[in-house]
């Protein structure tokens, strides 16, 4: 009895001793990411670097806060013909991405959603899948996919979404082996 | 120092563009003992110092694929004058990708000896690509950071050589360094 009161105070004192520890740095990570929620609305406008073809685009952005310190960053892009979104050929892109922090660095790793029916792969670098990171490095939320094509070139995509105090400012930066290809920037406001 | 180096850089596209690049070659006119001179340049143009470095290229093309074996000697890098040694060792084996090739393992004096694998995973991803006349060799590391590290190493069959283009993207910048290699060894 006696040992059992002993080895329950000698935990009690180890749980005391490591939760501030432990609470203190979960917090410090989710402050980082709770300045990003949100929904921001917005335009963006992409230019194609060899071409010099500039598109307009209407964006939304909406960030929350995914299972235990991770987040989930959903975008939607509606590419204008001429200026307008009310004319044939207007075209919707969507894209959601899932990150939980990393284990052994300070930055977040694309994970998949958890599905009980479907059988989850490694990724397959040299197959096409995409591998995808991010970081916060200040007031910016930098994401990062990189993805090695058929012909052995890769392909890096970098958004870069700074906190403003209106809402988010958009880069985008697509390089092909070395070579940027397409730059996208814009504004974008928090939608209440 | 600068312009001595400006000057050599030039003189190494010059010489890469008076003979151009050689028709499209097979792998196997990589193979033998390469060395030659390199030299450090800004990605911007700025010259951010002479930095000669001696090096030699060892391509060994058989059937189950390339082993590339790569070592420079530097005096720049050098504290108190001593020179040091940067070396490179992987095997790569082909793809179903045309011309592209991926590396198990790989050894230098900066990873160490290591398997590799996904960047987010902590392992570096490294992989080949041969077209034309070029052979391009990349390694993709991910730091605790969350930072990249992104290097490019291309080998260009040229009329008595092989050209040297290394580039290295860093999340802020570029760094290109240049060279030209002779065949020592069949």
């Amino acid at each position: 009895m006696r040992v059992l009161r002993v080895v329950l105070l000698l935990v009690s004192v180890m749980a005391l001793a490591y939760a501030p520890f432990s609470n203190a740095v979960v917090e410090a990570q989710e402050a980082d990411l709770s300045a990003f929620m949100g929904t921001y609305i917005g335009e963006a406008n992409a230019v194609d670097i060899g071409t010099g073809w500039v598109e307009q685009r209407d964006i939304t952005v909406e960030i929350r806060p995914y299972s235990r310190n991770g987040f989930v960053i959903s975008s939607e892009v509606i590419i204008r013909v001429d200026g307008r979104r009310t004319v044939p050929g207007v075209k919707r892109r969507f894209s959601q991405m899932l990150f939980q922090h990393a284990s052994d660095g300070d930055y977040y790793v694309e994970v998949q959603k958890a599905d009980p029916f479907s059988e989850r792969d490694r990724t397959n670098i040299v197959a096409g899948d995409p591998v995808r990171w991010a970081k916060i490095e200040d007031s910016r939320l930098i994401v990062y996919s990189f993805t090695l094509r058929n012909d052995g070139r890769f392909e890096l995509e970098v958004y870069t979404r700074t906190r403003t105090d209106r809402g988010l400012e958009i880069a985008f930066e697509r390089v092909i082996d070395g070579e940027v290809t397409r730059r996208v920037t814009g504004q974008t406001v928090t939608a209440n | 120092m600068a312009r001595a180096l400006a000057a050599l850089a030039v003189v190494t596209v010059a010489v890469t563009l008076a003979f151009g690049a050689a028709a499209d070659t097979a792998i196997d006119d990589f193979s033998g003992r390469w060395q030659g001179k390199v030299l450090r340049q800004a990605g911007n143009g700025v010259a951010t110092g002479l930095d000669p470095r001696e090096l030699v290229v060892h391509m060994r093309v058989d059937d189950d694929g390339i082993e590339l074996r790569w070592a420079a000697i530097s005096m720049a890098d050098a504290e108190g004058g001593q020179l040091t040694l940067d070396q490179m060792q992987a095997a790569f084996e082909p793809t179903d990708g045309p011309g592209v090739f991926t590396a198990r393992k790989i050894k230098s004096r900066l990873l160490g000896k290591t398997r590799t694998g996904n960047p987010i995973e902590g392992k570096p991803f490294v992989w080949a690509r041969h077209t034309g006349s070029t052979f391009t060799v990349y390694t993709l590391q991910i730091g605790t950071d969350g930072g990249y590290y992104l290097d490019q190493y291309s080998l260009t069959l040229i009329e008595g050589g092989l050209a040297l283009d290394f580039l290295k993207l860093l999340p802020n910048g570029r760094l290109v360094i240049r060279g030209l290699l002779e065949r020592t060894k069949g």
